[in-house]
């Protein structure tokens, strides 16, 4: 499972890159304003949090898992 | 309230209060009860990323460029959503190893090499020192800002007050100070300094909840919020251009400050110091790689509305946006938050030199002056007493000398230059050091040369792309240095080497550096060899996973030592209670008695050599055990086979463990099947005899029948009539049995033939009503049928559906009874499946046989002393029918008489369809 994980971090990693350099970001790049601020600056923040999210999401998950098999590790010491 | 010297003394109440901090985390940790040892303070500690460049210049940034300055921050969140591969694996092999800097870890894995340690550390220090005059002028500039309010007046260039020259002087003495009282306290090998952590998490609360308060302060009182901060300066064509990114120059510049940032927060010796040295768990790490970015994230989202709001308010031109942190709550007598962001100022200045100034004093005492003293031999140094204080001496001397050179450089160089090129500058040197760290944990070949000429060549040519041309600048060198090039040789320019134009001097010299680097890294290592030792921290390094488990086994010495020669070494460099503490472990561990040990072996070595190099660097301890160690260094080929044997081991037990488990697994398998055979052929057993039995007895009855006829032919005709058709009863019995039997056998064993279809329930229950209405009507059975229209079709073979309901309608007709004798029979719908109930008015089943019904032969009743009324067979055999349907059959407890359902599910796509 942990190489699962590992696999999405590549893709969380391919993500990030993508997001946060041109050309992606140039599509935002306009000085109109939405909601009030500018385009970019929007976007930028948003793809920053959610690239955030994900990696605190990813983290939990792979925290979980070591955790576990470090319980069955522990476990089957136990019963040996 | 904001005169001169209220200002100083809040400076310095400040820097009292850290001091505070300071002496209580360390306290604490003296204690065992460390407050760092948390995620939370150990993603504020990195947070010392952001510095007065964050604080002061990001603002300045922003007002020139536009949103560009938002690259140093996302470098770091791509750094740390990429941890797994690259932070984990450094932050594993440094706590493996004990690695106490930048240096000693790019020094380690090119073989302990003093070389390298001295070149990386060498590097470090003329890189990062103007990165940390840079704070002391951001200070400054600062300080000078405020001191003269009420007015708003820029410093001039030159003439700094001499009190406020003075006050960095007395900044720069007391992060000294403060560095070495909490940076250099003992010679800890483990290289912890909880209390310093302690007081930069705090700074770095400080600093972001000033920086957003000022951003609240300016988006929310000076303007009516975002919307109309930022409308009022989109009717400026010159503001509204911040609000995106010139394609045609910037978005290359975009993607080298996102790579140099990168580099930035791995390679900066006092990032590598706070966030792999001073690591207190290594599983903090996956929470801080999450908080670090928020915090980054929480701290830039008001620069953009500050420098807008600034540029807004001061539309003259004649305040400089790198202080409009400061200006914009001046401006308005807005006291309190213009002290509060002169003191979030000085947070940012401060955290950021007292771990530079004690990573750098690592570094230079470890890897250049203990390596150097060691080797003169007039000094005698072996033979010294202890020699901690030596040590310690050395790093306070360095961090002297670093807080010393940095304001050297202030004083003269710093006043031309933006906060953001100086930083710049020294992120570019920092980069340096990425090939050799990523290299050398990927990369087993890269070799000590290749690393040396990488790092030395890109160094120089960081030097004379940067920064000879800031001193050229600074007038420390003729202009026509930069505008015509050295002996005014064009090629030679330092901002267009080689005739290369169109890139801004940062991308530039870090495209120049970055291909010498690589280039000779690459082209060195893979034509030089590497020695023995080299080979195996590569190994060490590269394959960390692989040798985790061998820690404390491999090591390079070969033959023994007096206990009595390492102990006085180790007593020297890391005090007799830490040595002993460890001998004790080590020996508790092997099973030694040290009492009567004299010599200890290689494996004992290796922990005295680690426990050293926690404390000096590994390549001075590497120099020093090797004076007390009698023998050679091992060969290499001893060494790897020695890693490979013990990791070996540890792979073939892992194997065999494994092995032995699935041994387990298949044997309990095996058991299980063997017991279900056992219940087979009990059950074979057990239906045999059962068979035997239920077909002897009308083979009887037919044969008794058979022989009175033969014997007796005198028997009058009525009553051989009589046993004829008790003959042909018996007959048509057996019959019946047999071809169950037949039934029930393939459908066990699943070779029935099923004609599956869709079929009409409703008309199969008539179909069945046909068959069974003449016996029906001979016992004078009333029929209670109820059957409404449309009823869903079902997926059933209609042959065997009919025969379900037969045997249930024939149970029902044998057993019901009374005055009235009554069969009902119902479908519905209920769910997704129809309903069918066959109901008799009968004596019913008994309490706790409903289940037993279901198998074959099982017959309510005494079966010995009654006459059976039905093969035992129908029931299971319908049991078998419906489930293969897919439906379930079951008795329903009745008041009176028996009830029996079942369920058969619609067609699918039934629902759909209708």
């Amino acid at each position: 499972m942990a190489k699962k994980i590992t696999e999405r971090y590549g893709a969380l990693i391919i993500l990030a890159a993508l997001l946060f350099n041109p050309p992606i970001m140039s599509i935002f790049n306009s000085p109109e304003l939405i909601l009030g601020v500018p385009m970019l600056f929007l976007y930028l923040f948003v793809a920053w949090a959610l690239i955030i999210g994900f990696n605190a999401y990813l983290a939990g998950k792979l925290a979980a898992e070591q955790n576990q098999a470090a319980e069955r590790e522990t476990g089957s010491d136990a019963d040996a | 309230m904001l005169s001169g010297w209220f200002i100083i003394l809040a400076s310095f109440a400040y820097i009292g209060l850290l001091f505070a901090i300071a002496y209580y985390g360390d306290k604490r940790a003296d204690a065992g009860r460390g407050i760092i040892n948390n995620p939370y303070i150990y993603s504020l500690s990195i947070a010392v990323y952001a510095t007065t460049w964050t604080f002061y210049g990001s603002v300045g940034r922003a007002a020139a460029d536009g949103l560009i300055f938002i690259t140093i921050y996302l470098g770091p969140t791509l750094m740390f959503v990429a941890w797994w591969f690259l932070l984990q694996k450094i932050l594993r092999i440094s706590k493996a190893n004990g690695i106490t800097s930048i240096a000693d870890f790019i020094a380690s894995r090119y073989g302990k090499s003093t070389a390298i340690g001295g070149l990386v550390t060498l590097i470090a220090v003329v890189g990062i020192t103007p990165y940390i005059s840079l704070q002391l002028k951001a200070l400054s500039t600062s300080l000078t800002v405020l001191l003269e309010y009420p007015e708003i007046v820029m410093p001039k260039a030159d003439s700094g007050l001499p009190v406020v020259s003075f006050t960095a002087f007395i900044v720069a003495m007391a992060m000294a100070v403060f560095a070495i009282l909490f940076g250099t306290r003992h010679l800890d090998p483990s290289e912890h300094h909880e209390g310093v952590v302690a007081a930069v998490a705090f700074e770095s609360i400080v600093k972001l909840i000033a920086f957003v308060a000022v951003g609240l302060f300016v988006t929310f009182g000076l303007y009516d919020g975002f919307g109309d901060l930022f409308m009022k300066a989109a009717a400026k064509p010159e503001l509204q251009k911040l609000f995106t990114i010139s394609p045609s120059s910037n978005y290359a510049q975009w993607v080298t400050l996102t790579i140099l940032s990168m580099a930035a927060i791995l390679c900066l010796p006092r990032q590598f110091h706070i966030t792999i040295v001073e690591n207190v768990g290594t599983d903090h790490l996956s929470k801080a790689i999450w908080m670090f970015p928020l915090y980054l994230l929480l701290i830039n989202i008001f620069v953009l509305p500050i420098a807008v709001g600034g540029l807004l308010q001061f539309p003259a031109g004649n305040v400089d946006p790198d202080t409009f942190v400061l200006t914009l709550p001046m401006s308005t007598k807005n006291e309190g938050l213009a002290l509060l962001a002169f003191i979030g100022g000085l947070s940012a200045a401060t955290g950021m030199a007292i771990i530079s100034a004690i990573a750098l004093s690592t570094m230079i005492c470890n890897e250049v002056l203990m390596p150097a003293l060691l080797r003169m031999d007039w000094l005698r140094l072996n033979e010294r007493g202890d020699l901690t204080t030596l040590v310690l001496n050395l790093r306070r001397f360095s961090c002297v000398f670093v807080m010393l050179l940095s304001y050297g450089y202030f004083v003269f160089i710093g006043n031309s230059y933006t906060l953001v090129t100086i930083g710049l500058l020294s992120f570019a040197a920092a980069a340096q050091f990425a090939p050799a760290i990523i290299g050398g944990i990927f990369w087993k070949g890269a070799t000590a040369q290749g690393a040396f000429a990488g790092l030395g060549l890109g160094f120089v040519v960081w030097i004379y792309t940067l920064l000879l041309p800031s001193f050229a600048l600074s007038g420390w060198l003729p202009q026509s240095f930069i505008d015509e090039g050295p002996l005014g040789i064009a090629l030679l320019k330092p901002y267009e080497f080689l005739g290369l134009t169109g890139m801004d001097n940062i991308s530039h010299s870090l495209f120049w550096s970055m291909v010498v680097n690589i280039g000779s890294y690459i082209w060195v290592s893979v034509n030089t060899e590497q020695s023995a030792i080299e080979r195996i921290q590569a190994a060490l390094f590269v394959d960390a996973e692989k040798y985790s488990g061998t820690a404390g086994r491999s090591n390079l010495w070969q033959g023994s030592a007096a206990v009595d020669d390492l102990r006085d070494l180790l007593y020297r460099f890391v005090g007799p209670y830490r040595t002993e503490q460890a001998f004790k472990d080590h020996a508790r561990i092997r099973g030694l008695d040290l009492d009567v040990l004299m010599a200890v072996d290689a494996e004992f070595v290796g922990v005295a050599e680690r426990l050293l190099a926690g404390a000096i660097g590994s390549a001075s301890a590497r120099v020093l055990v090797a004076s007390v160690v009698k023998g050679d260094i091992v060969s290499l080929d001893e060494v790897l086979q020695i890693l490979d044997e013990t990791s070996e081991v540890i792979e073939y037990s892992h194997r065999l463990e494994q092995k032995s488990n699935e041994l387990e697994i298949a044997s309990d398998n095996l058991r299980k099947a063997n017991e279900q055979l056992q219940e087979l052929d009990r059950l074979k057993d057990d239906f045999l005899s059962t068979i035997s039995h239920e077909l002897r007895t009308p083979l009887t009855s037919i044969r008794s029948f058979g022989e009175i006829l033969f014997d007796k032919p005198e028997i009058d005709l009525a009553q051989r009539k009589q046993f004829l058709s008790v003959i042909i009863s018996e007959s048509e019995r057996l019959t019946r049995l047999i071809n169950q039997i037949l039934d029930l056998a393939k459908m066990e064993a699943g070779s029935m033939d099923w004609e599956m279809s869709e079929v009409d329930a409703a008309e199969a229950i008539e179909e069945a009503l046909v068959a069974m209405s003449s016996l029906m009507a001979d016992k004078s059975i009333a029929l209670d049928l109820k059957l409404p229209d449309n009823l869903p079709h079902v997926f059933a073979d209609r042959d065997r559906l009919i025969q379900v309901i037969v045997n249930l309608l024939s149970n029902a007709v044998k057993f019901c009874g009374g005055p009235e004798p009554v069969v009902k029979i119902a479908a519905e719908v209920e769910g997704d499946a129809v309903l069918v109930r066959v109901a008799d008015n009968g004596p019913g089943v008994p309490d706790g046989v409903e289940e037993m019904i279901f198998e074959k032969f099982q017959q309510v009743g005494n079966t010995l002393t009654s006459k059976p009324k039905g093969t035992g067979l129908g029931l299971p055999i319908s049991r078998q029918i419906v489930e293969h349907f897919g439906g379930k059959i079951w008795f329903e407890k009745a008041d009176e008489g028996a009830d029996f359902r079942f369920t058969l599910p619609f067609t699918r796509g039934f629902q759909i369809a209708e």
